[in-house]
């Protein structure tokens, strides 16, 4: 009782402690007065009277601090001892002050960083969109001959179902992200735009920053004029936040758009890419001889449906499937036995996690473990730093220091260093953040700085817990035992109570050796992947092509473009360009593609005249491409046999055709495809096309695809296969210096181009490499930084040990223990640990290895020769910091050894 | 001022709770009236008065306010609690048998 009201009164006093100490001056101040006034009574002046009181008092200072000090205001009083005291520790030894600090300031920065991006990637979703978890996409899958077909793009039809039929949701929206071109000609650019229902906005539950958003009545086909919201960012950047903007028109895409509100700051919808303008989904461009969007199940501009869920998701794929089912209008049987699915909103359209939130996840992962093994290694250090202070320690004890004291120290000293570290990291995850984010995914709109209020929170956080943990685990036991013994047992201690702490040491350290080498494994499967995806043979070359797309201004020769006049002119401005292309110095050939790789798909229907069954499946359709002539030495594509396309083939009649590798295989197993006859339904209508060469199989959109039939005709033969070509140019070394002098000619001979945009095939794969190009990176970072801990760790660790035992040392050399021995001694244990550790780490990567393989490329996350070489290399680096100190440990001068004890 | 020696160490927290079991006092008048009470025999030393005040107030034996001096003027004045006057109890029983002790042992010849 009066020991809680003591405490009461300690902890009042300390947090008035201003005022406390103000009331003891008072205090003090009426004393001296009172005792003047006597001592005046009794005779004496007035100066000598408050001079005679102030003696009697004894200093007023003194007993004003002996009276704080009674008050109890020990616990601040305390900790700046404490702190002060830690601080002369960590300065007594520097060495171990910087390395500590800057082995967790790499830790907790990678942290902070990773957690800054996973937190808006996984944890928050995108700004403005309450409660994101109950935000879902819908999926529809479809099983068909050859499996499941997922697909996140649904007819307009679909979302008014869901809406208006099902209570799934309380609230549902569809919409279609597009680029549009803002600007004119040359100049211009493409921004991410969205074509949505206004229920997005209510979905998202965001207010206009500006303005009003859209209506009900004006998202409908027949709306008068086109009205758009504008991004904020889009809005300040480009119209320089024009507070007038509302009510008036901004050209996109060439149409004309009345600005009725800005979105919110940030507001991204329920993706994460910066929008620069909302659109309604009825102001889509649409092909009217694809009917009705509204009514059809098939329409050429299908959109996202998302919802906010009122039932579990359970139920809403129960009745969304039931209202698909029972809805469904059209020829596709596998829609009446079609499922629906409801998924995260961060899937992509295949209902698949996209792989950079995988790697993110795993980079979140990596990181704690790189913190893990910084935190094993700093309590290693201070656990044997620590016992070479068993001495000082002992000397506390002996002069009264409880066990708390001592304990309260040494994590004192840890927390310092780990929020020093904190600190430092924090630095590092600002900057090494943003790196990341923006290598990562380009496309996300995120905050405006890595290190936000949540970042620093967790970061505080981390480093506290560090600090505790890694102080507390050696100061709990150095001081177990009896300290006082350390005292008299003097330098020689190591021997004694040695054996508990270097087995805790060693364990400590094999941990870390562990996951060393499980993170160096996975850099090396990440390297690996990225190696592979570099070296792949896509069938073209990706570093020498430049794909030069441009938009034409309208031909107005009087009547329609597709009337044959026009076609032909059509034909000419490319034709025209390719020419000019040619000459440009530094250019090795030029070409005219109509969906060449990783521009467009263009699919065809098979027959073999003589054939009854058309062939089924993929068999029986093609990838189309449109080439002209020099297209296969312009992107790289081998003839394997036969020809290409010639100047020949364009004018002559004879429709001809180059297949690839399988198609030829598919179509004629066991036969010569050349002069094979087929009908290619696009190109060809119902004449029949001879095979006139073999081609190299060719990836069209992506690194990861099945071989498919693919089929070269003439460019230029057929209207429908010119608008919208991409012209190629093979460069004679690197492509992309090759830009400019390409946009000149532009500029010179085509100035009316309403786009145009050159970019070599690597840029056009780069989003598909970048998750193994930052994972590469960013896993060989942190496994270089990681395996330096591992060494520092080891060295020092070791160091420490010859210090301890110096003296042992110098008795064997006195006694005549040789060189070797002495080296087998101390670098036994360190080898040993090493060993352990690579075992444990071996073990372990196999065990996680199937986590990884979604992440990898093609190659098997089972490697043994990597993960041989990473644990040879790894021992390596054991050797070698641990060979250092024990180096020095063999030149141990045995008299000077003894002496010092 | 002949004649005057410091109390007896160890004693003064005993002291000011027995003063104070007397009357609320602030802490220039305990010193007084320490002395007064020993019929000048013991001077206090004054500064000791105010650590002793401290910790009695926080071991809850006495408690302290602010009032309006007779010459109005403010002072803190200390009151003893309720614990405070069990533990004077105690501590008068342990003084007189250590008293005795020391008595007995001096008289033995």
């Amino acid at each position: 009782m009066s020991k809680l009201s003591g405490w009461v009164y300690t902890l009042r006093s300390l947090v008035r402690r201003n005022a406390a100490d103000r009331e003891m001056a008072d205090e003090i101040a009426f004393h001296i007065e009172r005792q003047t006034r006597k001592n005046e009574v009794l005779g004496l002046s007035a100066e000598d009277a408050r001079q005679r009181a102030l003696q009697e008092f004894g200093g007023t200072t003194r007993w004003r601090e002996e009276a704080r000090r009674a008050r109890g205001s020990t616990p601040i009083d305390l900790v700046e001892r404490d702190v002060r005291q830690a601080i002369r520790g960590l300065a007594r030894n520097p060495a171990f002050a910087v390395m500590a600090t800057l082995t967790l300031a790499l830790a907790i920065g990678a942290n902070a960083a990773m957690f800054g991006i996973v937190d808006r990637l996984l944890l928050r979703g995108p700004e403005h969109l309450a409660a994101p978890e109950q935000v879902v996409r819908v999926y529809v899958t479809r099983t068909l001959s050859n499996g499941n077909v997922t697909s996140g793009l649904q007819p307009y039809v679909l979302y008014r179902g869901v809406r208006d039929q099902t209570s799934a949701f309380s609230a549902v929206a569809t919409y279609l992200p597009l680029d549009l071109r803002v600007g004119v000609g040359l100049d211009s650019r493409l921004v991410h735009a969205t074509y949505a229902t206004p229920d997005l906005f209510a979905l998202a539950n965001v207010h206009p920053a500006l303005g009003r958003f859209y209506t009900p009545e004006e998202d409908v086909p027949s709306h008068g004029e086109p009205v758009v919201v504008l991004g904020y960012g889009y809005w300040q950047t480009d119209l320089a936040g024009d507070s007038a903007i509302v009510g008036k028109v901004v050209t996109l895409d060439d149409r004309q758009f009345r600005v009725v509100g800005v979105a919110p700051r940030g507001f991204t919808g329920v993706e994460r890419a910066p929008i620069a303008a909302w659109l309604p989904m009825s102001a889509r461009p649409v092909d009217p001889r694809a009917g009705d969007w509204t009514t059809s199940w098939r329409p050429a501009t299908p959109g996202i449906v998302v919802g906010r869920l009122a039932v579990s998701k359970v139920q809403a794929a129960a009745q969304l499937t039931a209202l698909v089912r029972r809805e469904y209008e059209g020829p596709d049987k596998a829609m009446r036995t079609a499922n629906v699915r409801v998924l995260p909103i961060s899937y992509d359209l295949e209902g698949a996690e996209p792989r950079e939130l995988g790697v993110a996840r795993l980079l979140a992962g990596v990181a704690i473990v790189m913190l893990l093994v910084a935190a094993a290694n700093m309590t290693n250090l201070t656990l044997a730093r620590a016992l070479s202070r068993r001495r000082e320690l002992g000397v506390r004890v002996a002069l009264g220091a409880g066990r708390w004291t001592l304990v309260r120290l040494m994590v004192l000293e840890t927390v310092m260093i780990s929020l020093l570290g904190g600190m430092v990291g924090l630095a590092l995850a600002h900057w090494g953040g943003a790196v990341v984010r923006e290598a990562l995914l380009p496309n996300v709109a995120w905050d405006e700085l890595p290190v936000n209020g949540r970042v620093l929170a967790l970061t505080i956080a981390a480093s506290l817990i560090t600090g505790v943990v890694v102080g507390l685990i050696p100061a709990l036991r150095v001081s177990g035992g009896d300290v006082a013994l350390a005292l008299r047992a003097g330098r020689s201690d190591s021997a004694g109570g040695g054996q508990a702490h270097g087995t805790a040491r060693a364990s400590l350290q094999v941990v870390q050796l562990t996951l060393s080498l499980v993170l160096l494994f996975t850099a090396g499967l990440f390297v690996r992947s990225l190696r592979d995806v570099q070296q792949l043979d896509l069938g073209y070359d990706r570093d020498r092509v430049l794909t030069v797309d441009i938009s034409f201004p309208r031909l107005d020769s009087g009547g329609t473009s597709a009337g044959d006049g026009g076609m032909m002119a059509n034909r000419a401005r490319y034709e025209d360009l390719v020419t000019r292309f040619e000459r440009v110095p530094g250019v090795a050939s030029a070409s005219i593609a109509f969906s060449s790789p990783l521009s467009a798909v263009n699919i065809t229907k098979l027959r073999i005249p003589g054939r009854d069954s058309v062939p089924s499946g993929k068999d029986g359709m093609a990838l189309l491409v449109a080439a002209a002539p020099h297209y296969f030495e312009t992107v790289g594509t081998r003839i394997l046999r036969g020809r290409g396309i010639e100047i020949s083939d364009v004018s002559s009649a004879e429709p001809v055709v180059v297949v690839n590798e399988t198609m030829a295989r598919a179509l004629w197993p066991g036969e010569d495809a050349i002069g094979r006859c087929v009908v290619l339904r696009v190109a060809n209508g119902d004449a029949c096309a001879r095979v006139v060469g073999i081609a190299r199989d060719v990836h069209q959109m992506t690194l990861k695809e099945d071989a498919l039939n693919q089929a070269y005709v003439p460019w230029g033969q057929d209207g429908r296969l010119v608008g919208g070509s991409v012209m190629l140019v093979r460069g004679q070394s690197d492509a992309s210096r090759l830009i400019p002098a390409l946009t000149d000619v532009v500029r010179r001979s085509a100035p009316g181009v309403r786009s145009l945009q050159i970019r070599s095939f690597e840029e056009l794969l780069d989003p598909q490499v970048r998750p193994w190009r930052v994972g590469a990176t960013v896993f060989g970072l942190f496994g270089a930084i990681v395996v330096l801990v591992a060494a520092i760790g080891l060295f020092s660790v070791v160091s420490y040990l010859v210090t301890q035992r110096t003296h042992e040392l110098g008795v064997r050399i006195a006694l005549g223990a040789r060189r070797g021995q002495v080296l087998r001694l101390i670098m036994g244990g360190a080898l040993r640990t090493a060993l352990i550790g690579a075992v444990l780490g071996g073990t372990l990567s196999v065990a996680i290895g199937p986590a990884l393989q979604p992440l990898l490329f093609d190659n098997a996350a089972r490697d043994p020769l990597l993960l041989a070489g990473v644990a040879i290399g790894l021992l390596a680096v054991a050797v070698v910091a641990s060979a250092w100190p024990a180096w020095r440990a063999t030149r141990v001068d045995p008299l000077l050894a003894l002496r010092s004890d | 001022m002949a004649g005057q020696s410091s109390i007896v160490p160890g004693t003064l927290e005993m002291l000011v709770l027995k003063t104070l079991s007397l009357a609320p006092m602030h802490g220039w008048g305990i010193g007084e009236r320490i002395q007064q009470l020993s019929q000048d025999v013991f001077a206090v030393n004054q500064g000791t008065l105010y650590p002793a005040l401290e910790r009695l107030q926080r071991d809850g034996l006495i408690s302290a306010e602010w009032r309006v001096t007779e010459n109005n003027r403010r002072a803190r004045y200390y009151r003893i609690t309720r614990s405070g006057l069990r533990r004077l109890e105690t501590e008068r029983e342990e003084w007189e048998r250590s008293v005795r002790a020391v008595d007995l042992i001096m008289r033995t010849t």
